[in-house]
């Protein structure tokens, strides 16, 4: 059979990775603490999962496409299908005693303590307008995204030009890191 | 239809994607400057990620052992549940296709002499001469290949 070129190999996949700078280790290991602080997965299985998935070949990197992009967004569909796995476990099974949560889904372990277990799209949206307790730009950005404002809209919201809107989704965001980091997750 | 599960996961994708836009549109020296006051610093940050790369490398490499072992597992468990009614069949395709076996391919006398070859070790033979690529399933199957 033709090996199909434009994908990256595994030997490709195994010699760049360690290659990566500290840069792009910092945002593998960033993101990786996003997608599990909001889907309430432990950040380095996901990151892990996602190295598997490219290795195994079972999610396969086109040889143009930046490494560190795939594997975030490799994170992004395993989180959302771990999540949707759990969603459709509880639909379907009876559940007298909590714990059974646990024990329902075979894949990576879900932790208490994130986003997706608050109750409802409401609580989702008060948990993150209170990282910005005095700051309403922020709040009003953060109000814009979870309704689903995208990029313009998210500026015109708040009246902020291009860099002003970049500076305050960064402070946003290292708000959020610290949260994150004063949590309970690394 | 969008349930309120998935309403909920779709708000937090949201929030995550403009976090991760904002990971990709900082500089490489902002981002390092974010680990300065982490213990060890983005090097030993880099240190246990590639450490974690190389769990998944080993890791990756159990399952494909894994999957190879429980592919020949389930190779094997196919082949011994080859239907024995058509045993007949199968020695004369086994015959005709000894026959035609280029002369570089040793076979015992033994096996030649097939009237001395109980049905287990006619199975055997053609389980081995399956694996020599000699004699293919559909011919043991009694199938016209």
């Amino acid at each position: 059979m033709k090996a199909d070129v434009s994908v990256r190999s595994r030997a490709e996949i195994e010699a760049a990775i360690p290659l990566l700078s500290d840069a792009e280790w910092i945002r593998l290991r960033k993101a990786s603490r996003y997608f599990g602080w909001a889907y309430g997965l432990g950040a380095d299985d996901l990151l892990q999962e996602a190295f598997c998935r490219l290795l195994a070949g079972s999610r396969k990197c086109p040889s143009h496409v930046d490494i560190v992009k795939f594997l975030v967004q490799a994170m992004r569909s395993i989180a959302n299908g771990e999540v949707e796995k759990v969603e459709n476990s509880v639909d379907s099974v009876p559940i007298d005693d909590p714990e059974t949560l646990d024990t329902l889904q075979d894949g990576l372990p879900l932790q208490d303590d994130s986003m997706i277990a608050a109750e409802g799209e409401e609580a989702i949206r008060k948990s993150i307008l209170d990282l910005f307790p005095d700051d309403g730009q922020a709040r009003d950005i953060a109000d814009g995204i979870l309704a689903g404002y995208e990029g313009q809209e998210l500026r015109q919201l708040t009246d902020l030009d291009e860099t002003g809107y970049a500076s305050k989704r960064r402070y946003m965001r290292r708000t959020i890191d610290r949260h994150i980091s004063g949590g309970k997750k690394k | 239809m969008n349930s309120p599960d998935n309403k909920k996961r779709e708000t937090l994708s949201r929030l995550v994607d403009e976090l991760v836009e904002d990971l990709f549109a900082t500089p490489d020296q902002e981002l390092l400057s974010e680990f300065t006051d982490v213990p060890g610093g983005a090097a030993k940050n880099a240190e246990e990620m590639r450490a974690l790369f190389g769990g998944s490398v080993l890791k990756a490499n159990k399952e494909r052992l894994k999957a190879a072992k429980a592919g020949a597992a389930a190779s094997r468990t196919s082949r011994s549940a080859a239907p024995l009614s058509d045993l007949t069949d199968i020695r004369q395709r086994f015959r005709r296709t000894l026959a035609a076996c280029p002369p570089e391919v040793k076979l015992t006398l033994a096996a030649r002499n097939e009237n001395e070859l109980s049905d287990a070790d006619m199975l055997g033979m053609l389980q081995d001469l399956e694996e020599l690529g000699i004699f293919g399933p559909e011919d043991r199957d009694g199938k016209s290949s």
